[in-house]
């Protein structure tokens, strides 16, 4: 999922509604810019290969990792 | 001036001497609060100061040795701890001003309960960044943590406040918390050493947490003996934290001073040679020589750690304050607010996507250490920066000065790998530095007995405080 700028705009907007958020316009273009950061990480994620059956686990978790 | 190392007893010699009767509790831990009214007022470190009841505390000690029973073999030590630890009627502020209006804490953090076991005397509760989010402790609501060797700079974060309480002395441990650097980076900055355990080795009960995955408990001192001293006493198993691992305490300080012989020491290469300051890598590189390391180690897929742990954080951060995001936003700190409103934006997919990420990183990860034992790494890209700087220039890029700390912090921090940040011996007049000694999951006895033999060899130590004459 990568962003034109309008539509990162109308995401945050109409996902902070939907959470209950009050996102004020002043506040709008720093989150853009951290959400922005936030894009470009998964996308690096979304390139790895993973396999199929690799499982979510939290690290060292006695009831996963013991 | 001249540099010279504050005259702070150890641990280990308050311990002796309020044990045998030579002196009273109420002596050491009446000590650190003159030096807590004497040097806070320019450094900022405490936001509550517990007189009373650390004098109560040290009373109760002398009662304990008048009776002929053990005190604890942390008798009379006094300690600070990060203000998201509860404290037995004290509001946890975990550096907010939202939480300043809760209910006092009903009882103390786990942590706080086994040290005080050992009969150690909390003094007090130190400054952080607001929610454990920053890197710096500038912290708009509660004023910025100065660093003890240069008042005008940031002491890291976003334990700053615990480090910079044991590097000027105040206390000789302190509690922090850990979760993609914020003891390790606070522990550079400051010169002090700082351990952050194997993920779910110490208890996250009573604490305040921020991004649960990641979140872990941990320590500060003046000397790799006395960070020895703290971790084990606050070791145990504790069924209250479902994070915590069934494990029994495995002391390491009968263990510290078996040397190196036999480990294995390698040297993080790659990513952990790139984007910081030369000074930091030649750090490191001194740490080497001083232990005869030579192997280079390529850690795998470091930006994809690095990428995972940041969105993992970002969401699971956001989670946890959404009601008050939803009706508080105006007091959240201006330094973590945007933040924490655009993890609460991030799409499943990309967390879950991190979560299995993780999972292959953590394998991969453990294949390394079964080639090597310990890893040497820069704590941070650089020395305390200005406070309220807001980028710093490596080379020819620019970062973000307060986020690029976790630089090399954080891809360890996301595979829960135990590590100590010790202070390299400095450079004459330079500010101070830290090394990671990273293990191998539940061996913190190889990151400790490498730390010792590192200061042993005068590699490591506690950064003298520049002294007037």
């Amino acid at each position: 999922m990568n962003m034109a700028d309008n539509d990162s705009s109308e995401y945050l907007r109409q996902t902070a509604q939907r959470l209950g958020l009050t996102l004020p316009d002043a506040e709008l273009a720093r989150v853009k810019l951290v959400f922005g950061n936030l894009e470009r990480l998964a996308a690096q994620l979304r390139d790895i290969p993973l396999a199929d059956d690799a499982i979510a686990a939290a690290v060292f978790c006695p009831r996963s990792g013991e | 001036m001249r540099e010279k190392t504050e005259a702070v007893p150890s641990v280990s010699s308050i311990a002796a001497s309020v044990r045998s009767g030579y002196v009273s509790a109420t002596e050491p831990v009446q000590a650190a609060l003159d030096r807590i009214a004497d040097k806070d007022g320019s450094v900022n470190a405490f936001t509550s100061v517990l007189s009373e009841r650390a004098m109560a505390q040290a009373r109760a000690i002398d009662g304990v040795i008048a009776a002929g029973r053990d005190p604890g073999v942390l008798a009379g030590v006094p300690f600070a701890v990060k203000n998201l630890y509860d404290v037995a009627g004290l509001t946890t502020l975990a550096g907010s001003r939202i939480a300043a209006t809760a209910p006092a804490a009903g009882r103390d953090a786990m942590l706080i309960r086994q040290l005080s076991a050992a009969g150690a005397v909390l003094v007090g509760a130190t400054n952080m960044d607001e929610y454990a989010y920053g890197f710096s402790t500038q912290n708009s609501h509660y004023g910025a943590t100065r660093n003890p060797h240069a008042p005008d700079r940031v002491a890291g974060g976003s334990s700053g406040g615990s480090a910079a309480a044991v590097a000027s002395g105040m206390v000789p441990i302190a509690l922090g918390s850990d979760t993609n650097g914020s003891i390790r980076v606070p522990a550079a900055l400051c010169g002090v050493f700082g351990l952050k355990p194997t993920y779910g080795r110490l208890s996250r009960d009573g604490t305040a947490l921020f991004a649960a995955s990641f979140d872990h408990m941990g320590c500060f001192a003046r000397s790799t003996a006395d960070l020895a001293a703290a971790y084990d006493a606050a070791q145990g198993p504790d069924p209250a934290d479902p994070a915590a691992a069934r494990r029994e305490a495995e002391p390491v300080s009968p263990a510290l001073n078996q040397g190196i012989e036999g480990l294995r020491i390698g040297i993080a290469a790659g990513h952990f040679e790139s984007m910081g300051m030369p000074e930091v890598f030649e750090a490191v590189q001194r740490v080497a020589n001083a232990l005869g390391a030579t192997r280079r180690i390529e850690l795998p897929e470091v930006d994809g750690a690095r990428a995972a742990a940041t969105i993992m954080t970002a969401a699971e951060g956001a989670e946890l304050h959404l009601p008050d995001l939803r009706t508080r936003l105006a007091d959240f700190d201006t330094n973590t607010r945007h933040l924490f409103l655009a993890g609460a934006m991030v799409p499943a997919a990309w967390y879950a996507r991190a979560q299995r990420f993780r999972r292959r990183f953590c394998a991969e990860v453990a294949r390394l250490f079964q080639e090597v034992d310990v890893i040497l790494a820069p704590a941070t890209p650089y020395p305390a920066f200005p406070i309220g700087q807001f980028m710093v220039k490596i080379g020819s890029a620019d970062y973000l000065a307060s986020a690029h700390l976790g630089v090399f912090t954080q891809p360890f921090s996301f595979a829960g790998l135990p590590v100590i940040a010790a202070p390299v011996t400095p450079l004459q007049g330079a500010l101070p530095l830290g090394v990671q000694i990273v293990a191998a999951p539940w061996r913190e006895d190889h990151a400790f007995r490498v730390a010792l033999a590192a200061e042993q060899l005068g590699a490591v130590a506690l950064h003298p405080l520049r002294q007037t004459n």
